[in-house]
């Protein structure tokens, strides 16, 4: 397992690509000679030795507390991230490499209330082997999933039918920094109390500054939402992750179905009722939702439901490589926030 | 590059530094052999590789071709129709079900089902969902005669043919293209085997011919768990919802629950005392619909409320085609006239008809016969003599909302990725 991941991180792959360069351009003994150093070097990083490589002392789950973390933990102990960019929290799966990594971690830091749950049984298994693990969203005071108001995260949703989940925690709680600056100071003490060789103080340095950041980016959320008036902070969406959002700067999530791409193709005003009714209740001139043909959408409901409304994309689960403005946690959240003055705003 | 000489040299050294970095190897020889099959670790891994994260579900419809007995993927976004797997003897011709994202289609010579990845699939997460996009692909066949009926859950597919015997495929094999059978399941006559609840109901005479009283509770792989007490005599069809399973009995259906690990047995029985002819053999609904429909011999369509635990028998007379869409939505029937009918499942009145098919359906029994699949949002029904698929948006009095020109018969037709 020692040599493996070596052998991934770099010695062999490296030479490999080295190898054929020089191989091109010299004579045969040379390259030899070459290759033998470098063969050396690779079984040096190899770790034949038995115990080589160092281990990865924190391992977070997903990429939003993947990033979090790292600027907590700053240079003082290797963190690993496993949910990769664009991916989804509910279902992605690890290698085995990782499920390997996980369990010689020295902390486990992950997101919890039921939201990855392609990864809980390998969090859960280390942590009955004695890992240390903190489920951050059970330490940041998390809200309840509700079925009373007028088709909340529940209502929203395209593929559920109801109410297993009232009463059950809301995972998304990223979606309030309030509740992020919570998580930073939990992250900081485990990292402290758990990995060892950090350097305490500037670990709490780390928090401190970067909870500085988070605190600034909420200050400036509010600032910036002030622009909306009161009477239009509805979030007509089809996206189950604001609800800390709407609650932390006085939104109210109304949930609609999205007509699809299939139905856009030949709509009817039965497909279109419960948006159009929707935005015409909250009386807002663009609504929150990932669809396949934005524009088709709204060019449908201008025109068969007379109803004038833009459709803005957000930001949910993921941070993104692919898509520019979520690269990090504070982007994603500044991307988020101008998304929904610009769509909500006068003006 | 390896007719170089020193090339070859280097390659030969780099090998046995391959093998070298392989010394100390703590792990295992399994995992040692997982790292040298994997991609490097950098390349993103999500929940499978190489699938697209989609804004919302991206229905496809799979069609066989009746002339020449290809399978066609129908993009019901793009409206593109493309070619996918085999024709000829191998090639498909009838339908025999889909789980989300799979197409089982019985080949032409009936001694196999060819299984289609649709490339488009939706992953149900109760308050939400995600759906996905894939490579879409013909993953091979599956031997066994006259397969009848497909249910498949996220960790397994069964697959149960006219001699009482099913094949339980393993899913996670399958989206990576393989047919990995891991059991067989012998039910000794027409019994039914259900994935439901990380287990397999099956509902039969037995192995022996014996105990025919109950229904077995078995493990994914076949081996005996446990016991439900309430029997279904003569066991025929069953359905998957979220409100449990449901298997089709003689004398009613029998609704499987399991909480914390308890399977229970419900039986909802039927009305009155319905002829051994009416009753219902196999249940149609949309996925995730609590409402099921079933055609009820020649007098008409049986509608099951599951979450009501109630029969209504809608007495219109012998159907082609039926669907439940919805637990608020109309039942759809097809008759042998080519006209499509809505039915109001609370009222039973029928609510709107429209005339669908480009001709009658001929007497004989040899001609393809037309399927009703149903979405969130619209209903399809092939039509073999008109050569094409028709969108109905049930919602609106059976409006047509498109219809797809296939040039060919649809001799079969599955949905998938809704």
């Amino acid at each position: 397992m020692t040599a493996m991941t070596a052998r991934l991180r770099g010695g062999p792959r490296r030479t490999v690509s080295a190898a054929r360069t020089l191989v091109r351009a010299t004579a045969l003994r040379l390259a030899v000679l070459v290759m033998a150093t470098v063969l050396g070097a690779s079984v040096a990083l190899a770790g034949c030795a038995g115990t080589g490589g160092r281990r990865p002392a924190v391992v977070v789950t997903t990429n939003i507390l993947g990033d979090v973390t790292r600027r907590v933990v700053g240079d003082e102990a290797d963190v690993t991230v496993l949910m990769k960019p664009d991916a989804d929290p509910h279902s992605f799966a690890i290698s085995a490499q990782e499920a390997a990594a996980i369990e010689r971690a020295a902390l486990v830091v992950y997101n919890g209330l039921g939201l990855e749950e392609g990864v809980l049984r390998n969090v859960e298994a280390a942590k009955d082997a004695g890992v240390a693990t903190l489920a951050v969203g059970e330490g940041v005071d998390p809200i309840r999933y509700t079925t009373d108001h007028g088709g909340g995260p529940d209502g929203a949703a395209p593929g559920g039918t109801g109410n297993d989940l009232a009463g059950r925690p809301d995972p998304h709680f990223w979606t309030d920094p309030h509740r992020m600056a919570r998580a930073v100071d939990l992250i900081a003490e485990r990292v402290v109390d758990e990995v060892d060789g950090v350097d305490a103080a500037a670990v709490r340095a780390n928090a401190a500054r970067y909870r500085a950041e988070i605190e600034a980016l909420d200050a400036w959320m509010e600032t910036r939402f002030a622009a909306i008036p009161p009477a239009r902070r509805n979030l007509v969406t089809n996206h189950h992750v604001f609800g800390y959002l709407a609650q932390r700067y006085g939104f109210t999530v109304v949930g609609a179905v999205i007509p699809s791409g299939t139905t856009l193709a030949s709509p009817s005003a039965s497909d279109l009722k419960s948006l159009a009714d929707a935005v015409r209740a909250a009386g807002v001139p663009a609504i929150f939702a990932d669809s396949s043909q934005p524009d088709r959408l709204a060019q449908v409901m201008a025109a068969e439901a007379g109803v004038e409304v833009r459709v803005v994309s957000l930001f949910t689960e993921s941070l993104s490589t692919a898509r520019t403005g979520a690269s990090t946690y504070v982007e994603m959240m500044r991307s988020n926030t101008e998304a929904m003055v610009g769509g909500l705003g006068e003006g | 590059m390896t007719r170089n000489p020193a090339a070859r040299a280097a390659l030969a050294v780099l090998s046995a530094a391959t093998l070298l970095a392989g010394c100390a190897r703590t792990g295992t020889d399994e995992t040692g052999h997982e790292v040298a099959a994997r991609k490097p670790a950098a390349l993103p891994h999500g929940y499978v590789e190489g699938a697209e994260e989609l804004a919302e579900p991206h229905p496809r419809l799979v069609i066989a071709d009746g002339g020449t007995g290809t399978a066609h993927l129908l993009d019901l976004v793009s409206g593109d129709l493309t070619a996918v797997g085999a024709a000829g003897g191998g090639g498909v011709i009838g339908g025999v079900g889909g789980d989300g994202r799979f197409a089982y289609l019985s080949t032409r010579n009936g001694t196999a089902t060819r299984v289609i990845d649709g490339g488009t699939w939706t992953v149900d997460h109760g308050d939400h969902s995600h759906s996905y996009r894939g490579e879409a692909r013909d993953v091979g066949a599956l031997t066994g005669a006259d397969p009848q009926r497909v249910l498949g859950d996220v960790g397994v597919t069964v697959v149960s043919f006219s001699d009482g015997t099913a094949k339980v495929l393993d899913r996670a094999a399958l989206e990576k293209g393989d047919l990995v059978e891991t059991a067989l399941i012998d039910t000794g006559g027409h019994g039914t085997v259900v994935p439901y609840g990380e287990h397999l109901l099956v509902a039969g005479d037995g192995p022996a011919g014996k105990d025919t009283g109950g229904v077995d509770v078995r493990t994914r792989d076949g081996r005996p768990a446990d016991r439900i007490g309430t029997p279904c005599p003569e066991p025929h069809g069953a359905a998957l919802t979220r409100r449990g399973a449901v298997i089709g009995c003689a004398d009613g259906a029998l609704l499987v629950t399991v909480k914390g690990g308890e399977f229970t047995g419900e039986k909802i029985r039927y009305p009155g005392k319905p002829p051994k002819g009416d009753r219902a053999l196999e249940f149609h609904h949309r996925p995730g619909s609590t409402t099921l429909a079933a055609r009820a011999g020649d007098a008409g369509i049986w509608v099951l409320d599951v979450a009501a635990r109630k029969w209504r028998l809608l007495k219109t007379g012998p159907a082609v085609a039926v669907t439940a869409t919805g637990d608020d939505a109309p039942v759809l029937s097809l008759t042998a006239d080519g006209v499509l009918h809505a039915y109001d499942t609370a009222s039973g009145d029928e609510t709107a008809t429209t005339e669908l098919l480009a001709a009658p359906l001929p007497r004989s029994g040899a001609a393809p016969v037309p399927a009703i699949q149903a979405d969130r949002s619209r209903a399809y029904v092939s039509d073999p003599a008109g050569k094409a698929v028709h969108e109905i948006d049930y919602n609106d009095d059976l409006r047509r909302a498109r219809t797809f020109e296939l040039g060919f018969p649809p001799a079969a037709m599955v949905e998938t990725g809704r």
